[in-house]
């Protein structure tokens, strides 16, 4: 009789089980059917009323009904993850968080790049002052006081001496003097000063880097190779690159250095004045005067030596239309310039 | 510099076979600058043309012209408004279709009347910056009435090359020198300067005198019973392709031999002079009409020429109009001399009188004053006659130097890295230097008087490389010694910085010259005189800025106003006043708030984000920050908010100032409805500072336990001072003390409400209950002894 009892039971609890829809139901229900004091839990306290059959019996129905309820506290356990996660479902389209990375002045992008080429090849860093004496500036860079350079170069004074630098050669002079007659490898970035009206391609102000290396048996093809490859590190292997004959009285021969115009494939444009190149630097191998002026001897060594504009390269690399713009720092100028 | 390529040709043999692109490309690598490359006249459809009747409309300039343009066309009418026209004048008429300078000439009416086309002038048909002072051009008689070819006749169909020359080349300010170069450039032959030498009179009666070491060489000539009258078209057409305005015959003859052999010559009129003298000298102080009819300051740094004490010529740039040759002159004295440059170029640039003479002389003339005499000499007798011509009167005698180099074949190979056998560079150098033999490796070379550029052996390899090419030279790294390249200490943790900052804030690069205004702000670091320009081009760069605080807020403003308000700048750069040379200073300026998920969640900066990025530099310099205080700022600072601001010190030295504007300063940089935060530190000083050791620390693996308290404190007790309570107090169980809330009392006006936690910690073992009670205990002790109201 009890065992019949125990087949309604099982009905019951199928019938029942099918109508638990969350947590409280299922509580419920467990009370209902799977507690100590359920039907099935009570029937077992008592099970030495029963054969050995019919104990089987009953287990297996208990074992039946156990099943169920954990799949069903599987099933709404799931559910109301399921839910949970659908509540906690965000817009990724909302803006990120600002750890992006912001603007800077391409002068410095410019500058840090070069300065890693040469660090590669083992030149050392010696930062321009931007202040020096018309004897650094001038006189020991072979450019005496009636000197016709000095046309070229209108120089800002602030006495009768000081001045403010109108190139980053003058560093050449300091550098040898620190190195008492010893092999030089040196870059100086810095910036110059000339007496020009600020326009699309003047500035009164506008930053160099020097380069300066002197040893033994240093000739032309030695600067020749370096600022190729430099050169092709900054604008890439495909540029062509064009060296001229020029005139810096600190150099001798003095060479300015070109690289193909990329926007017409040096064919020539507006871009290149019909050039098909544009002039990048000047550079040549250290005139003898100036060794000596500086206390090197030119029968023992020899140097080459080169000024790079950062704002000309800027300008070429970047395709910036007004030199100006280095030094307006607008937001969104600087925005454009993250990285290399 | 002009050039005329038809002047080139009469020196050069088979110049007229090399391309302009040759020649383009030749210069170019020659470092010679090609402005422009231009025909002198392009004009088509122009006809000589001869005026037979010329009757003026009343009331105006204007002229009606009968010309007759010849059998084919016949007499037209032709409306001219110039000047100079006149009855049996002969002039160039543009004919309707005509296309001359900037624009197409029609038939056209004028004022009711029919005018066939136009009467033209030099400016109208030629590309010259000539002011031809609305005058036509008048034509030698000697012209076909009719003709068509009249341009090629008068020698204008010439090719100009607008050049800029390298400014150790001035001999090539001179068209003869240019041919030299040029035949060596292009392989051409070149043909010699034939001047024939005049002996001249010795009885003259005429002195010179050269009182100056400005002048180095002075020599004359007297010419008399000259005829001055216009010069003839094969001397005018040079002139006018090089730019300048023809004037007599004798001046034109000048020109002419300033331009072919570089030497500026000057003309005057000899009965014109006050004393039958010259003298070249300083120290006169007047006012001076030159030939241009302006008038002039003399000042006594300027080199003149006097005659019986008054000014006769500005040397080497103008002479005087009281002593200039007109149609009247019969009698005349050239000029020629060696001005120093540095001079004639002060006065230049001082009187504003930049010209043709001025400009060679400041590049330095050669010695070739004898020489240019002798060719305007022969072109005086050709083209003015004269009677009488005197000896070439000097103040000294002129010595040709001659320099000799001697040249090593391998020398000049170490130098340009290349494999270059003496004979080739024989071959080079001998078409402009004379070489003698020494021996297999070792030549003589003799430098022409002209080439003032060459000295030494590097410069006899610079001409070497520019008449080979580059190719030649090797391309290989040199074998020097191996030597690491790397930044020194100083330049790494410049970057460290700059990298750090630069994923916050903008890293930016502003003028180093600043106005009045924005020198005189934020000199907490520096209180140093600043320099001053001596020279300056505007009032906007006069000064050398003492430091970067406003030129950041003068970034900031200029972005405020458009539109971008909320964003953060830096800048590193050097410093230099009297006494601060060489020293770098970095600045931050913060505007707005700091944006944490783009507009969404922001952030206002205030002064401790400043103090934020202070520490985070701190941090990578790896100073003990506490080696740093902050001080207020004083309750009357005008440029920061008292209230809000503070200046760091590093003992007793102030190393920096951050902090919010003060509220009347921000009208000083245009900055409205915006709040700004700047901050500048000494970072030369910071560099200087013994860093710490960088050792590891190891730490406790025991549990740590925190107690929250919360205080009840005066208003003017700062944090700083309740934490180091709490830490002293506490001993060494309190590792760490943080606030965690803060807000004003709102029963007590003058208390704040503020609530700290303490993390106790015990290096060797689990902390006891009764441990931390009585550190507790200790530390609410501590501060109840403090007046701090510790509630429960």
């Amino acid at each position: 009789m009890i065992l019949e009892n125990l087949e309604k039971l099982k009905e019951d609890f199928v019938k029942n089980l099918l109508l638990v829809k969350n947590q409280s139901d299922l509580n419920h229900f467990y009370n209902n059917f799977l507690s100590r004091k359920s039907q099935i839990n009570q029937v077992i306290g008592e099970l030495k009323k029963f054969t050995v059959d019919e104990r089987k019996k009953i287990y297996e129905i208990r074992s039946f009904m156990q099943q169920k309820f954990n799949g069903k506290v599987a099933e709404i356990k799931n559910e109301e993850l399921k839910k949970k996660i659908a509540e906690d479902k965000i817009d990724i389209s909302l803006p990120a968080n600002n750890f992006s990375i912001l603007g800077v002045n391409p002068l410095y992008l410019i500058e840090e790049e070069i300065i890693n080429i040469f660090l590669g090849l083992g030149f050392s860093v010696c930062e321009s002052n931007d202040i020096d004496s018309d004897h650094y500036n001038f006189e020991l860079m072979n450019i005496p006081k009636n000197h016709v350079a000095r046309d070229m170069q209108d120089t800002f004074y602030l006495d009768h001496e000081l001045l403010l630098c109108t190139h980053t050669s003058h560093m050449q002079a300091h550098v040898m003097e620190e190195s008492k007659g010893q092999p030089i490898r040196i870059i100086s970035p810095g910036k110059c000063f000339r007496r020009d009206e600020d326009d699309l391609t003047h500035s009164h102000q506008f930053m160099q880097i020097e380069g300066l290396l002197i040893d033994k048996n240093i000739n032309l093809g030695h600067l020749k190779k370096m600022l190729e490859f430099f050169i092709k590190k900054i604008f890439g292997d495909n540029r062509k690159i064009r060296i001229r004959n020029s005139y810096f009285p600190f150099t001798e021969p003095s060479i300015e250095v070109d690289v193909s115009c990329d926007k017409c494939g040096s064919n020539g444009c507006t871009n290149c004045k019909n050039d098909g190149y544009i002039e990048i630097l000047g550079a040549g191998i250290v005139n003898p005067k100036v060794l000596i002026m500086n206390g090197y001897d030119p029968k023992k060594y020899s140097g080459f030596a080169f000024g790079v504009g950062i704002e000309r390269i800027a300008i070429l690399k970047y395709g910036i239309d007004d030199i100006r713009r280095f030094y307006v720092n607008d937001i969104r100028f600087l925005s454009e310039f993250k990285k290399i | 510099m002009l050039i005329s390529i038809n002047w080139l040709k009469e020196f050069i043999i088979g110049f007229e076979t090399i391309s302009l692109e040759e020649i383009k490309s030749k210069l170019i690598f020659n470092g010679i600058e090609i402005k422009n490359i231009y025909q002198l006249c392009n004009a088509t459809n122009l006809i000589v043309g001869k005026i037979i009747k010329c009757v003026n409309v009343p009331g105006t300039h204007l002229n009606v012209c009968q010309i007759n343009l010849g059998d084919e066309i016949g007499v037209k009418q032709i409306i001219c408004g110039a000047a100079n026209v006149r009855d049996n004048l002969k002039v160039i008429v543009a004919l309707p279709g005509a296309k001359i300078i900037n624009k197409t000439i029609q038939s056209s009416v004028i004022r009711n009347l029919e005018s066939y086309g136009m009467c033209c002038g030099l400016s109208e048909i030629c590309s010259v910056k000539i002011d031809d002072e609305d005058k036509i051009y008048e034509l030698d008689d000697k012209y076909q009435i009719g003709e068509k070819n009249i341009i090629k006749l008068l020698g204008f169909d010439d090719t100009i090359l607008d050049v800029k020359l390298l400014a150790n080349r001035a001999d090539l300010l001179s068209v003869y020198n240019l041919a030299i170069e040029f035949s060596s450039l292009f392989n051409c032959q070149l043909k010699p300067l034939v001047i024939n030498e005049y002996q001249g009179d010795k009885n003259v009666d005429f002195k010179i005198l050269n009182k100056s070491t400005k002048c180095s060489f002075f020599c004359v000539r007297v010419f008399k019973k000259i005829i001055v009258n216009e010069s003839p078209d094969n001397l005018k057409k040079y002139l006018i392709s090089m730019g300048v305005k023809p004037i007599n015959n004798v001046v034109d003859i000048c020109n002419y031999v300033m331009l072919l052999t570089g030497q500026p010559l000057h003309v005057y009129d000899y009965d014109k002079l006050p004393k039958k003298e010259l003298i070249v000298e300083e120290n006169y102080e007047a006012d001076f009409v030159a030939l241009n009819q302006k008038k002039y300051q003399i000042k006594k740094e300027d080199l003149v020429v006097t005659s019986g004490d008054n000014i006769m010529c500005l040397a080497g740039i103008i002479g005087g109009l009281n002593s200039a040759c007109d149609q009247k002159t019969t009698n005349i004295v050239i000029e020629a001399g060696i001005f120093d440059n540095t001079k004639i170029r002060h006065s230049t640039i001082r009187l504003n009188l930049n010209n043709e003479s001025s400009n060679r002389f400041i590049h330095g003339v050669g010695k070739q004053q004898k020489k240019a005499i002798e060719l305007a000499t022969f072109l005086i007798k050709k083209y003015c006659n004269f009677d009488f011509v005197s000896k070439i009167i000097t103040t000294n005698e002129e010595k040709q130097v001659v320099k000799k180099i001697i040249l090593n074949v391998n020398e000049i190979n170490n130098i340009l890295g290349t494999k270059f056998e003496l004979k080739t560079i024989i071959s080079i150098l001998e078409k402009n230097f004379t070489i003698s033999n020494i021996d297999d490796f070792n030549i003589n070379v003799l430098v022409p008087e002209h080439r003032a550029d060459i000295d030494n052996i590097n410069d006899l390899a610079e001409e070497i490389i520019r008449f080979s090419d580059f190719s030649q030279i090797n391309n290989e790294f040199p074998l020097i010694k191996l030597k690491p390249g790397f930044l020194n200490i100083k330049q790494q943790k410049e970057l460290e910085i700059k990298k750090y900052l630069r994923n916050y804030l903008y890293e930016i690069s502003t003028y180093v010259l600043v106005d009045k205004k924005n020198v005189n702000y934020f000199n907490y670091l520096n209180s140093d005189e600043p320099y001053k320009l001596v020279n300056p081009m505007s009032d906007d760069h006069l000064y050398v800025r003492k430091n970067l605080s406003s030129s950041l807020l003068n970034v900031v403003s200029y972005n405020i106003a458009r539109q971008n308000k909320n964003f953060g700048v830096f800048e590193i750069s050097n410093i230099n006043s009297k006494n601060y040379a060489k020293k770098n200073f970095l600045a931050i300026a913060l505007t707005g708030d700091q944006r944490i998920q783009g507009d969404l969640i922001k952030y206002p900066y205030s002064f401790f984000s400043l103090k934020g990025f202070f520490n985070g530099i701190i941090d990578i310099l790896n100073i003990d920050i506490n080696k740093f205080t902050f001080k207020e700022v004083d309750t009357d600072n005008i440029e920061l908010h008292p209230n809000k601001s503070a200046f760091i010190y590093f003992d007793d030295k102030i190393i920096g100032y951050l902090g919010e504007l003060h509220p009347n300063i921000y009208h000083c940089f245009n900055i409205k409805n915006s709040n700004v935060l700047i901050m500048e530190i000494d970072l030369s000083f910071l560099f200087e500072i013994k860093n710490n050791e960088f050792k590891f620390l190891p730490f406790s693996n025991f549990p740590s336990v925190k107690r929250d308290l919360s205080l009840i404190v005066d208003n003017n007790l700062k944090i700083e001072k309740i934490i180091n309570l709490v830490k002293n107090s506490g001993g060494f169980l309190v590792k760490d003390v943080s606030v965690f809330d803060l807000y004003k009392n709102e029963n007590f006006s003058d208390k704040k409400s503020i609530a700290i936690s303490i993390i106790l910690l015990k290096n060797n073992a689990t902390l006891k209950d009764e441990e931390i009670k009585s550190v507790m205990e200790k530390i609410k002790s501590a501060l109840t002894k403090e007046n701090i109201i510790i509630r429960d």
